[in-house]
């Protein structure tokens, strides 16, 4: 611990600054309705596997399996992970994305099931 | 087979790290073995439970209630290495060196020891119901032509007990007057990435909704999915697109435990350490 030594008073101060950012920042007003995408996974298939967003705008993905299995919904670069499991249905929310194709799997069978976003 | 293995291990490695921490840690405290089995035991029978009720937490909470079960057991286990570290600084000299209050201090240590077993089990619940219901999908999707992936599974999980050893024989080459220090570090570390982590979830559940922007991009450089960004992740908290905010938690959560350690250090303790130097 004693490596930290020093950081502390800095810390201390970004804290509070922190902790008053934190209390502005909740005063203001939330966003309206996120758009909302579904997506079913049949077998090792996303249907449909290719999503077209528009760039600079937060949404919630809404994705249904309709295996038996479970299904590990994830992407590295939307960042969310996700368990579902079977029959079952789960939403992810996706931060605003710059323009670009962003990948996602079924985590547990990554090499077969996949799917892009297209944000434009 | 490999991919079944590569999937496992990438689950099993932050269980196994943190294990082996927390048995470095607990080394010279009576019964920690027997308590970190228990911790053990307990996060895999939580995960079977877990990985039982996937599709019931995950609809709960409108939805979010997966992102929600898990920013909690890991807030849980921030807590639980917050107080050990606290616990550590006061009674960590006595248990290295002062056989005489050792005896006092090792009955305090049963409750220090009880956290990091609950440590334990939640780092083995969050990844093993992973694994659990990975296996599972295996089993009612391949059936008899599962055995290799199971078998890949299998040695996936024996990798990671694997690095759990590597870890705990790695950190007991430290001497031990160095010990405490070196773990009551890695342990502030382990905490403060399990709490931006947290504030990931929270994030993705809708509850934290401000400071979200990103604070930098290092996904180029080392990607948080690859096993050296996963070790870096669990180690330190390595994120490659962390937000403001959990950097911001990851800062404040290693200075509040930095100032509770040196709050609670007994002054006795700190004589102790200038004399042992």
């Amino acid at each position: 611990m004693l490596c930290l030594h020093g950081a502390s008073k800095r810390g201390g101060l970004l804290i509070a600054t922190t902790l008053a950012l934190a209390s502005f920042a909740s005063l203001v007003a939330e966003a309206a309705d996120p758009m909302t995408y579904e997506i079913t996974l049949k077998d090792q298939k996303f249907a449909p596997a290719e999503l077209k967003v528009s760039a600079g705008t937060a949404f919630i993905i809404k994705l249904k399996n309709e295996n038996d299995a479970p299904a590990e919904f994830e992407s590295k670069e939307m960042k969310f992970e996700k368990v579902v499991a079977g029959h079952a249905e789960i939403v992810v929310k996706v931060k605003a994305l710059p323009k670009g194709i962003f990948k996602f799997v079924d985590e547990y069978h990554e090499d077969t099931a996949l799917g892009t976003v297209e944000a434009e | 087979m490999l991919a079944a293995l590569i999937i496992v291990f990438r689950e099993v490695v932050e269980a196994g790290l943190v294990i082996g921490i927390v048995l470095a840690a607990t080394r010279s405290v009576g019964g920690s073995r027997l308590m970190t089995a228990a911790g053990i035991a307990g996060g895999i029978l939580g995960s079977c439970f877990v990985a039982v009720f996937a599709g019931t937490i995950a609809s709960a909470f409108a939805g979010y209630g997966q992102e929600l079960f898990n920013a909690a057991i890991l807030a849980i286990a921030v807590i639980m290495l917050a107080w050990h570290n606290t616990w550590m600084a006061r009674h960590g000299s006595e248990l290295a060196q002062d056989l005489r209050e050792a005896g006092e201090a090792v009955a305090h240590g049963k409750k220090s020891l009880l956290a990091l077993a609950l440590v334990v089990g939640i780092a083995v619940l969050r990844e093993g119901s992973e694994v659990v219901l990975f296996l599972y999908g295996i089993v009612i999707t391949d059936g008899g032509s599962g055995i290799s992936l199971l078998a890949g599974g299998f040695i996936g999980l024996l990798l990671g007990a694997a690095l759990s050893a590597l870890t705990y024989f790695g950190l007991l080459r430290v001497p031990v007057r160095h010990l405490f220090k070196v773990t009551s570090l890695l342990i502030a570390f382990l905490a403060a990435g399990m709490a931006a982590q947290s504030v990931f979830f929270l994030e993705q559940a809708g509850v934290i909704d401000f400071l979200g922007g990103t604070a930098w991009d290092s996904s180029a450089l080392l990607s948080e999915k690859s096993i050296a960004g996963r070790i870096l992740h669990t180690l330190i908290g390595y994120s490659d697109q962390p937000s403001i905010m959990q950097l911001l938690t990851y800062v404040a959560t290693l200075t509040i435990i930095y100032l509770l350690a040196r709050t609670f250090t007994s002054p006795g303790k700190q004589q102790a350490v200038r004399v042992s130097t």
